[in-house]
């Protein structure tokens, strides 16, 4: 049905936008709610799709089960690279989980499992009952993504555990103070950010057909946290306008495609001068 | 009876700075203890050392039975003891009704899968979080202000919604960091009168106080530190003839020629 109000040019669009709403949404708990600088995002991104790849490729694994499986991989991979989040803070963290983003790559690049710097061809495509899902079916399936991952992430922030993220990124000490063990807290972000992450990761593999070391560089990391400071950290939809927004901003200007970093930048600089709460920081969300 | 809260000892050193030096003091059940002494005396060193922010160099804190002295500070709140701090530190961008809501951490169990699915448990305890949080905003006279972002609240009010957040985790024991610092009179008196409320309730209570006029009619004991060491500890009548005491507030005396 969605063949025939959109073409295929915008349901992939759809498709990226929704993938984006995923990886944004989800850096939005770690960075946003619960504070803890990210701009290493695209690893779990990388760490699914790789995921996904290995075992449809090696082991004929179909999307329907190599995407919760990537989920589970990169969350634990979460609970690990949230690690460092205990030991440092702030800048510091940002630069570590730098690091970590650039290690990741490395490893891909450098490993067999992962092709080297030949990436993993031949991944199959998603099917459904049969049949080869199409670029409809693709975009549905990233949208049913986003909005699972916009819920869960709304259900987290308005319980206990989202009151106890707020609390860690407000006052780490005073949250330790009244019972809150901030360790868990920031290391549970970490890992449920990465699960959703990795998920999204998956939906890309199987879509693109193919991984590659690039797909996940510090660019894709950096665009991701764009989104979040764009749209607004720590808010319900700012990772949803932010995505919509730098992903249909470049397409519309892609006369403009050598200087995406460039713009990405300079929107950061002017976002963080006279709008640092993002778009949306100006209306906080009222919960409950 | 055994004292709830007892220090034994307890030294606390800052590179060569001694902040604590063989500190022996405890807090009965339910009592109301005041704990003064000159700037620098090592109070809020005390305060932190109780709460697990700070490892003592040599002797250890009880809490009931149980040596707390190398638990994580969030394990030392969830057996029951609650803080406030001489700046209030309440969590700015939350509005009041979450930071008392934060405060419930230790006294509810929803976790991450209930929040996601909607368990049971999560809506009871939703629930039980509203009703609780509307009692204790009304037990120190918050309610008007539930909605209000924490950050914007003025100094009074800060100390009100720090209180509010410490019971919120049902302590058995609750330090209080100069409750009544930088207020006006009746501000103060609204405090204090706070403090009698929960000390009523059964919650035993140490409390830092500049003012000594206010900590003399408050506590049932003062126990007084100087330069880290304990140098009294008794009624408010006996401490304040105690000498040394009062060579610690005015100085020695110099004989009139």
């Amino acid at each position: 049905m969605l063949d025939f109000l959109l073409g295929p040019y915008a349901l992939t669009l759809l498709m990226l936008i929704s993938i984006n709403i995923t990886l944004a949404a989800s850096l939005n708990l770690i960075t946003g709610y619960a504070g803890q600088v990210s701009i290493g995002h695209a690893a779990f991104y990388a760490i699914g799709a790789y995921t996904a790849a290995i075992l449809s490729t090696a082991f004929g694994w179909s999307f329907w089960l190599t995407l919760p499986a990537a989920a589970l991989v990169t969350f634990a991979s979460g609970l690990i690279i949230g690690a460092p989040s205990l030991r440092v803070e702030h800048d510091f963290l940002a630069i570590v989980t730098l690091g970590l983003g650039l290690v990741v790559q490395g490893l891909a690049l450098n490993l067999n499992i992962t092709g080297g710097p030949y990436g993993i061809s031949g991944i199959p495509r998603i099917e459904l009952f049969g049949h080869q899902l199409g670029l409809a079916g693709y975009a549905l399936t990233g949208v049913v993504l986003a909005a699972i991952t916009l819920t869960v992430v709304r259900r987290i922030m308005t319980s206990r555990p989202g009151t106890a993220l707020m609390a860690v990124r407000e006052d780490p000490l005073a949250a330790e103070v009244i019972g809150i063990d901030t360790a868990r807290y920031k290391v549970l972000a970490f890992a449920i950010g990465a699960l959703f992450a990795g998920a999204a990761g998956s939906l890309y593999a199987h879509y693109a057909t193919f991984v590659g070391h690039d797909s996940f560089s510090l660019g894709t990391s950096i665009a991701v946290l764009s989104m979040v400071v764009v749209g607004g950290m720590g808010t319900q939809w700012g990772p949803v306008v932010g995505a919509v927004l730098l992903t249909l901003i470049p397409e519309l200007m892609r006369f403009t495609a050598a200087y995406r970093m460039l713009l990405y930048g300079l929107l950061l600089v002017l976002m963080m001068r006279y709008l640092p709460q993002g778009l949306l920081g100006a209306f906080p969300a009222r919960r409950r | 009876m055994a004292p709830m809260l007892a220090l034994q000892g307890v030294t606390v050193q800052f590179g060569g700075l001694t902040a604590l030096s063989a500190v022996t003091l405890d807090v009965p059940e339910g009592g109301l203890v005041g704990l003064i002494g000159p700037n620098g005396a090592g109070k809020t060193t005390l305060f932190n050392t109780v709460t697990g922010l700070v490892r003592p160099a040599a002797g250890q804190v009880m809490f009931g039975d149980m040596v707390i002295t190398a638990l994580r500070p969030s394990r030392i709140a969830a057996l029951g003891i609650a803080r406030t701090f001489q700046t209030p530190r309440v969590f700015r961008t939350l509005t009041v009704e979450r930071n008392v809501e934060a405060g419930l951490h230790t006294r509810t169990r929803e976790g991450v899968l209930d929040a996601v699915v909607g368990s049971p448990r999560s809506r009871r305890e939703h629930e039980q979080v509203r009703a609780r949080v509307n009692e204790l905003l009304a037990f120190v006279g918050l309610e008007e202000r539930a909605q209000a972002l924490a950050g914007s609240l003025a100094l009074p009010d800060l100390r009100r919604l720090e209180i509010a957040r410490a019971l919120a985790a049902e302590p058995r024991l609750l330090l209080l960091d100069e409750p009544a610092s930088g207020m006006d009179q009746s501000d103060m008196r609204a405090v204090m009168a706070i403090v009698r409320k929960i000390h009523a309730a059964g919650i035993a209570l140490l409390v830092i106080e500049h003012n000594m006029q206010i900590v003399m009619r408050l506590a049932e004991r003062i126990v007084v530190l100087d330069l880290g060491v304990k140098i009294a500890d008794g009624t408010p009548e006996a401490v304040e003839r105690n000498a040394s005491v009062i060579e610690a507030y005015l100085g020695q005396a110099v004989p009139v020629p």
